[in-house]
């Protein structure tokens, strides 16, 4: 054995072979133990990842010593125990469905089994996929069609596809140094391929998922002591129980119910933070804040990255065991001044997952006993805590003008004969660095537009919930249509068996009567025999389309079950991922924009230009386009997780209030706000019919007064059927946007005003 | 938990937020116990626990333009910009308001009071009157504060934090000349408190 370090990303590898090369070389399912070294010329690999390999191992009954993962820690072999538990844990831990609350087989796409093919490629026809082998890529529920459209470029899930690549498997389990550099190496191929190929458990990325792992297991590894206590091996978390079985450790992995809900022995937390600031602004450099929240989140990822989940400007998820102390991670943002707002979920492994708190809440909110039970008896806990600095009981003036948390220095802030009062943090982070110069000089009594995207991370677990819940309805909608189907096959058999029956009676009171000779009496004997034959296999045959309906049954049960057990985290993950690959893509399209900045340039959420109809324009078209590209199968309105808020003010009204806008106006997919003049949102299709129409406004004799006319003739009537007529009469475009779209004639016309409609005037 | 519930109508009002240095002055939608004991101290000479906040949908925020005058030079100083909450539609603003109740306290004191609150007093805003009294008792529930409190009077107006966002509220020394900021629970505050107090009830672990 080497002396290299476990590397728990690569018990996956196999996922990366394609599915002819396995067959090939005679590796089943994805992990590599099966392996036939000795028919081969490859060496099998002695690494301690090679044990990773081992995590899905089951008992093979012929052997009487044999073990599987299921058992006790000293039933196994052939691997290092300690590492071996770990990485099971993480991997369950890390997917998005429960592994062992619904098997579903059957459900790999295989071309082979003739019997799913048909059940497959209707599923494929209501999920919109025309190719049986595109399954194998990742589904991401956002943008359903990703693996296509990377097929199409060139790209292909598999990253080991010719022969030769068997020996690059080994020796990456053999050699590789680092997740790191595995997660590097294999980066294009690992997002797309999906965790696990069966449906539905095909929507989150391997490459999210491995990273998950990673994190997960280093983060148990540092915690667990594996020990030998009365001659048996057994691992204990820190100030936890020990245990020596999986199953001991995580417990049962249901929420509710009463099966699968036994208490575990370990207990993990998942920690939600939105990193907030009480600071307000009151000069451009004020929000230098976000450069110091940015320099402190890189910073708290170089101390706990395997700790971080996942994270965004300001939030972080964070996997903690019980022992770890929250207050002194964060004890840099609090010295800052900021403070952290964190749902803490504590529950054992079996459970632990990023929707828990929700389900907890709704549970506890409805009354929903069996639910609440099941939680309570399994100890889980969901408590909010806010992370902050304790505060003064008072403070005698002057207190800070910004923060207003803290006395103020002795010595005011001056500038231009202004004195203000601040804190010493306000006052260093003030000092930090002067944004852009442009903004008080060159653009000096000008509008300008502050904007930001936003992306709202509960929204997106509700979406996400909602979103597999579609994507199996899917499913469930071609078992149900089976079931209709056959149930009506079981209703004509039942008839025919009724007829053959009634026909049956019938010659058997013929034999009875006396009536008949010896010969009519034979042959309605012999026509019995064929009856009761018939009727047998009739049966046979609605038995099993009976048990096909039950089978069916089962199967939708068991996806309903999968529907409340769901996992968001992965996807969660991935969903961030391309949120921030999206606003990459749309600073590269302004970064030569001379009217258009980016205040801190590590925060690319936060933006502002010299106001002008084009240049808004083209950021709501920017904005459309990058929406279609990575997010098409996104909710875009109310329930849109991404939105985009535009605040339009003179360059003199406060930073502070389009800020405040931000944070308390981001309801619908685009939010508008005209300082003093019009606050509106338009779902991702009212903006595009709005834009069309402005488009061809823009260059019509639609005025503005005209407009205007129309909104205060229908303030003035408030008649619905008036406005109808009007609009009719005047603009067939807003005739139809109001009467087909519902979208009021003043919603238009400040996109209208905006975009620069109506200037001619 | 018995509290004396007000209610208020009012023309408009500026109920600011204590922020400087900006030519543009937002207001707040809640009634801080600062305000709303400073003003009923004024008007009725006693001291009272008290606190509130603005009846949804019964206001509009809108913006005032003003200048201060500076007297000795006789000019105009920049102009500012206040928010300020008007009736929305034809009514008047309405408001809660909170006392606790103590026997101590004749409710009579508060038929047909009229008294000032908030800013810009002078350019006639923030004249309120009682409309309504009432004396109700309201279950504790847990929840999220919608009210700015004290943090030393919590414990009064049934409030129990759970995990709080602390600011500060001015607290007026007795010849109300001078003061000091004293710690208050604010808006967001994890609390169990009577149900009035809280924006919606909660279920987390204590």
């Amino acid at each position: 054995m080497n002396n290299l370090e476990f590397i728990p990303e690569l018990h996956d590898i196999g996922k990366l072979i394609d599915d002819d090369l396995k067959k090939k070389f005679g590796i089943k399912g994805h992990t590599l133990i099966d392996f036939d070294f000795s028919k081969k010329t490859f060496v099998k690999p002695d690494s301690p990842s090679w044990c990773g390999q081992y995590h899905h191992k089951k008992k093979d009954k012929a052997k009487a010593d044999d073990w599987s993962t299921d058992d006790n820690i000293n039933k196994w072999k052939d691997v290092k125990v300690d590492d071996m538990f770990l990485l099971i844990l993480s991997d369950h831990l890390a997917s998005s469905s429960s592994r062992s609350t619904v098997e579903i087989t059957g459900f790999t796409p295989d071309e082979n089994k003739l019997e799913n093919i048909a059940k497959q490629k209707n599923i494929l026809i209501e999920l919109g996929i025309n190719k049986l082998d595109r399954i194998r890529g990742v589904i991401k529920l956002w943008n359903k069609s990703f693996y296509q459209e990377e097929e199409t470029k060139g790209n292909q899930w598999a990253a080991f596809y010719q022969d030769r690549d068997i020996k690059k498997v080994f020796d990456e389990i053999q050699n590789c140094q680092s997740g790191k550099t595995f997660l590097g190496r294999y980066e294009k191929h690992l997002k797309l391929t999906p965790e696990d190929k069966t449906l539905p458990r095909n929507i989150t990325s391997l490459y999210t998922h491995l990273e998950l792992v990673g994190k997960i297991y280093r983060v148990l590894k540092r915690n667990v002591q594996f020990e030998k206590k009365n001659n048996e091996f057994i691992l204990k978390l820190k100030n936890q129980v020990e245990v020596k079985s999986i199953k001991e450790a995580e417990g049962g992995n249901r929420t509710t119910g009463n099966q699968n809900t036994e208490k575990g022995k370990w207990q993990a937390r998942l920690v939600k933070c939105r990193i907030q600031f009480h600071q307000s602004f009151v000069r451009l450099q004020d929000v230098n804040i976000f450069k110091k929240r940015e320099e402190l989140i890189r910073s708290f990822i170089t101390r706990f990255e395997d700790n971080i989940l996942f994270h965004t400007s300001d939030f972080i998820v964070l996997f903690l065991t019980l022992d770890e102390n929250i207050d002194e991670m964060f004890k840099k943002f609090t010295q800052w001044g900021f403070y952290i707002e964190c749902t803490e979920t504590t529950a054992d492994l079996g459970i632990l997952s990023s929707n828990l708190d929700s389900k907890v809440l709704i549970a506890r909110g409805r009354n929903d006993y069996a639910r609440v039970e099941v939680m309570n008896n399994r100890k889980t806990k969901v408590k909010r805590k806010i992370i902050a600095q304790y505060p003064q009981v008072k403070i005698t003036p002057k207190i800070c003008e910004l923060c207003q948390q803290h006395k103020a220095l002795s010595t005011p802030w001056q500038n231009e004969n202004i004195e203000e009062w601040l804190c010493q943090t306000c006052w260093k982070i003030r000092d930090i660095h002067r944004p852009f110069s442009e903004y008080y000089e060159e653009w000096k009594d000008e509008k300008v537009c502050w904007f930001k995207f936003s992306l709202n991370q509960e929204k997106l677990e509700d979406w996400l919930q909602n979103s597999f819940n579609n994507y199996l309805d899917y499913v469930i909608n071609v078992f149900s249509k089976d079931i209709l189907r056959d149930e009506k096959i079981v209703h004509k058999i039942e008839e025919e068996i009724n007829n053959l029956q009634d026909i049956k009676d019938n010659f058997i009171n013929a034999v009875r009567s006396s009536e008949k000779d010896a010969v009519e009496k034979k042959a309605i004997s012999q026509k019995i025999k064929e009856l009761s034959s018939n009727l047998k296999n009739k049966n046979s045959e609605r038995v099993k389309m009976n048990q096909n309906i039950s089978n069916a049954r089962e199967v939708i049960e068991n996806f309903k079950k999968f529907q409340e057990e769901f996992r968001p985290l992965a996807p969660q993950v991935d969903f961030n991922n391309d949120y921030k690959d999206m606003l990459q893509d749309f600073w590269e399209e302004f970064n030569d924009e001379e009217d258009l900045k980016i205040p801190i340039e590590e925060y690319n959420e936060l933006y502002v230009f010299r106001y002008s109809p084009e240049l808004t324009e083209r950021v709501l078209k920017k904005y459309l386009e990058i929406c279609d590209k990575y997010f098409p199968d996104c909710a875009s309105d109310k329930n849109s997780p991404i939105s985009l808020s535009l605040s339009f003010a003179n360059i003199k009204y406060p930073v502070r209030e389009h800020w405040r806008f931000f944070k308390f106006g981001c309801e619908n997919f685009l939010n508008i706000h005209n300082q003093n003049i019009y606050d509106g949102n338009y779902s991702k299709k009212d903006t595009e019919l709005i834009m069309d129409i402005v488009k061809k406004s823009v260059q019509s004799d639609l005025s503005k007064s005209a407009l205007h006319d129309i909104i205060q003739a229908f303030e003035k009537l408030n008649s619905e059927i008036e406005l109808t007529l009007i609009l009719k009469d005047k603009s067939k475009d807003l005739y139809q946007l109001y009467v087909n779209e519902g979208i009021m004639p003043e919603r238009f016309l400040q996109m209208y005003k905006l975009l620069g409609g109506g200037e001619k005037e | 938990m018995k509290f004396i519930k007000l209610i208020l109508e009012i023309d408009s009002i500026i109920i600011g937020e204590r922020i400087k240095g900006g030519v543009f002055r937002h207001c707040q939608t809640t009634i801080p116990s600062s305000t709303i004991e400073g003003a009923l101290r004024h008007h009725l000479s006693i001291n009272l626990k008290a606190v509130g906040y603005f009846i949804e949908n019964s206001y509009v925020v809108k913006e005032f333009t003003y200048s201060v005058n500076d007297k000795v030079l006789e000019t105009a100083k920049m102009p500012i910009f206040a928010q300020y909450l008007a009736p929305l539609g034809n009514g008047k603003i309405l408001a809660n308001i909170f006392v606790v109740d103590n026997s101590e306290i004749d409710c009579s004191i508060f038929e047909n009071l009229h008294f000032r609150m908030g800013a810009l007093r002078s350019k006639d805003f923030g004249k309120c009157k009682v409309a309504e009294i009432g004396n109700e008792d309201y279950t504790v529930n847990q929840g999220i504060l919608k009210v700015k409190i004290f943090d030393s009077e919590a414990d009064d107006f049934g409030i129990k934090p759970i995990s709080p966002i602390y600011g500060y509220l001015l607290k007026p020394d007795k010849y109300a000349i001078s003061g000091t900021y004293q710690r208050a629970l604010f808006p967001g505050s994890l609390v169990n408190a009577p149900e009035p107090l809280i924006r919606e009830e909660t279920y987390y672990d204590e």
